[in-house]
């Protein structure tokens, strides 16, 4: 395929390229390249991020780049894989490359913790501006200690 | 006296104006609830009628789990209600908990939080069901809710 | 120095806002910020603690009004992961509840776009014909909203011969209906002064900010999942992408009445090439263990491209379940379609996108210039923006000529 030529010039072998039964591609990187790996995807035709999804296996936390290229009639998807630490969290914008990466970064941020470097105003999207810091629910060792109060039984009207 | 207040009593159960608010439902109970104002089912000849503002509210219909941040919401809107006031909770959702208990953004049942007089259960329940809890209002608004 | 607006229930009845902050000067919107999460209920967390049978039912709750949509991504992606392939006349059902719900999804958001304009008459009449749809999906699989047709391995009803015949007749109902909205829309002056020219969003910025859905359609972008990616078997049914150049708000309503209408199309050549006997599904039970793995799955929800990503270890339970909704990606839009509007177009732009997430709030609208702060609720938003078009409806039309 054309994609995989491209970025095995571009980057040579750390870059690992696989392709699965259901035709999708994955690309499995260090986490310094992603800026210029996506660049080079999105200057190929690449311009749709569908969304970023990031997930905790228990040892590290794993985002995952879902992008398309959409032609007549047609389309090609490639998901790019990188991870992080899970005790000090960060990872490089990339709102310059997809503007609409704005909500999405900020979903991990609430979700999983993991800061971006050079984003825009980053805060939590879902949960309320009072929770407690450090409180990001999608982690494995999160401890649902609710930081909801039901008023009690007799203040009730 | 008496003849006033039977007067008073029959005149309000007859035109109850209701302020419908979400807390966070998935919006199932609310497209039911809204259909009550369309032309199959159409309460309005009941005298129920939906307004903009809980200022002008008789009832209150609450749907769904009531989420972290619809929480003050939920609470002011009910402060801002004139007395005297009713909860009418529409769903599953709102009356236990339903799907989403032992979330940590959910609070559960709307009763933890507001004095509620109807509860119709369902997910969502039919418009018919909906209906029957406001004629049920009206029967404890009789005997003197 | 501008006063924040916190924006409240946009959908007046369905109290369906999405928070926003407005910033202005004078009657001019100069800037927008979105405030979510109201209705987040942390299912993508529950989803980790129960069986992938179980979460059939609980991602069929995220949405009420697209509810098929999300139940059969997730049943799609599920058969990636479980390696199983759907028969075939299991997904000629599965697809024609995808059409029913398109159908009932596009006339609700007639009707709502409809009364934010203040014209109530075909707020109701759109929802009377809706009924129709409402009555056919009850009597193919019992419940009027909610419909849970869709299993791991195939649907779990099939449908009598009967109500494939009363399932023409709604077709042929709902076009014609269609087509006398479209007639409607496209002469009447009051709908047209209120939405034409209104929420510009050009193809250019439309694909840079990645929209989905009939929005980026109405701005001239040929993407849709079902003509892209076909899936199921719609690359077998008569369908054609819909799409308009005109960018507005009046170029949504139009595209969106024209998928009403492909809709009608393809739902009568499901019905007449439906295969007459076979199995429904495949023998997958609740017991049975997934190999590890991860799948993604794209649907064309009637909001836009819906996209779910999961992945197993072999156990149980799944161990992601990710979940992007259309209107999540419309937002960043949102934002950039209402600058340089009048307060009083906030209702049908923010309608016109379709949000499909619920919120209650009042509408804050902050002025720049005078530092006052005003807070509405959302019916005084909407009484201000009828009387205000009342008043000045001459001076705009001379604007955008």
């Amino acid at each position: 395929m054309g994609i995989k030529e491209l970025l095995e010039e571009k980057f040579g072998d750390k870059v690992s390229f696989t392709v699965d039964k259901h035709n999708e591609a994955w690309i499995n990187i260090p986490l310094d390249l992603l800026r210029d790996v996506l660049k080079a995807l999105r200057e190929a035709g690449f311009d749709h991020l569908s969304t970023i999804t990031g997930y905790d296996d228990g040892e590290k936390i794993n985002l995952i780049y879902h992008v398309v290229k959409f032609y007549d009639g047609k389309s090609e998807t490639v998901n790019v894989i990188t991870s992080t630490d899970r005790n000090n969290s960060v990872a490089p914008s990339i709102l310059e490359i997809y503007p609409s990466a704005l909500v999405y970064e900020r979903e991990v941020y609430d979700l999983l913790g993991v800061k971006f470097d050079g984003h825009v105003g980053l805060k939590r999207l879902l949960l309320p501006e009072n929770v407690p810091e450090g409180y990001h629910p999608l982690r494995k060792d999160f401890k649902s200690g609710s930081y909801l109060v039901s008023p009690k039984e007799g203040e009730n009207e | 006296m008496t003849i006033l207040s039977k007067l008073k009593k029959w005149a309000f159960k007859r035109s109850l104006w209701v302020f419908h608010l979400n807390t966070g439902s998935c919006n199932g109970c609310d497209i039911e609830i809204l259909d009550l104002f369309t032309p199959r089912h159409d309460v309005e000849r009941f005298g129920i009628k939906l307004v903009g503002s809980p200022r002008h509210a008789d009832v209150l219909v609450v749907t769904g789990p009531i989420t972290g941040k619809s929480l003050e919401r939920v609470k002011r809107v009910y402060e801002q209600m004139p007395e005297p006031k009713f909860v009418v909770e529409v769903g599953t959702c709102g009356s236990t908990g339903g799907l989403f208990q032992g979330s940590y953004n959910t609070l559960g049942s709307a009763d933890k939080l507001l004095p509620v007089d109807a509860y119709v259960i369902g997910c969502p329940p039919r418009p018919e069901a909906i209906i029957d809890a406001f004629a049920k209002l009206m029967e404890k608004i009789e005997k003197g809710g | 120095m501008s006063v924040r607006i916190p924006i409240g229930p946009i959908h007046p009845m369905l109290k369906e806002p999405i928070n926003l902050t407005f910033y202005v000067e004078g009657e001019t919107i100069v800037d927008a910020e979105p405030n979510i999460g109201f209705v987040h209920r942390g299912i993508e967390k529950l989803a980790e603690n129960k069986t992938w049978f179980q979460n059939l039912y609980l991602l069929e709750k995220v949405c009420g009004i697209c509810s098929s949509s999300h139940q059969g991504c997730y049943a799609q992606g599920a058969e990636k992961v479980f390696e199983v392939e759907p028969p075939e006349k299991a997904l000629f059902i599965r697809t024609l509840m995808w059409e029913l719900e398109r159908l009932h999804s596009h006339l609700l958001w007639l009707g709502v776009i409809m009364h934010e304009i203040g014209f109530d008459t075909l707020f109701m009449y759109t929802w009377r014909d809706r009924e129709a749809v409402m009555d056919l999906v009850e009597m193919i699989s019992g419940r009027r909203v909610g419909y849970s047709i869709n299993t791991i391995g195939g649907v779990r009803r099939d449908i009598d011969y009967n109500i494939l015949v009363k399932t023409i007749d709604v077709a042929n109902f709902i076009a014609s209906r269609a087509e006398y909205y479209e007639r409607i829309v496209l002469s009447e002056r009051t709908i047209l002064d209120r939405t034409e020219g209104v929420g510009y969003l050009s193809k250019a910025d439309a694909i840079r900010l990645n929209t989905v859905g009939p929005t980026a359609r109405a701005s001239g972008v040929k993407r849709d999942v079902r003509y892209n990616m076909p899936y199921a078997i719609y690359d077998e049914t008569p369908f054609d992408i819909v799409f308009d150049d005109g960018c507005d708000v009046l170029a949504r309503i139009i595209v969106r009445i024209r998928e009403m209408i492909i809709s009608a199309e393809i739902i009568k050549w499901i019905v007449f090439n439906m295969p007459k006997t076979g199995e429904i599904k495949q023998k997958v039970t609740p017991f049975t263990k997934p190999p590890e793995n991860e799948a993604i799955s794209r649907v064309e929800a009637p909001r836009g491209e819906l996209f779910y990503y999961l992945k197993s270890k072999g156990d149980l339970k799944p161990e992601r379940v990710k979940i992007r909704t259309p209107t999540l990606a419309n937002i960043v839009s949102i934002i950039h379609m209402v600058k340089g509007h009048y307060i009083a177009d906030i209702p049908p732009i923010v309608a016109g996108i379709d949000p499909c997430m619920s919120c209650m709030d009042r509408v804050v609208i902050v002025d720049v210039n005078k530092e006052k702060k005003t807070v509405w609720s959302h019916e005084e938003l909407w009484r201000y923006s009828i009387k205000w078009y009342k008043k000045n409806y001459l001076m705009v039309r001379e604007e955008r000529r």
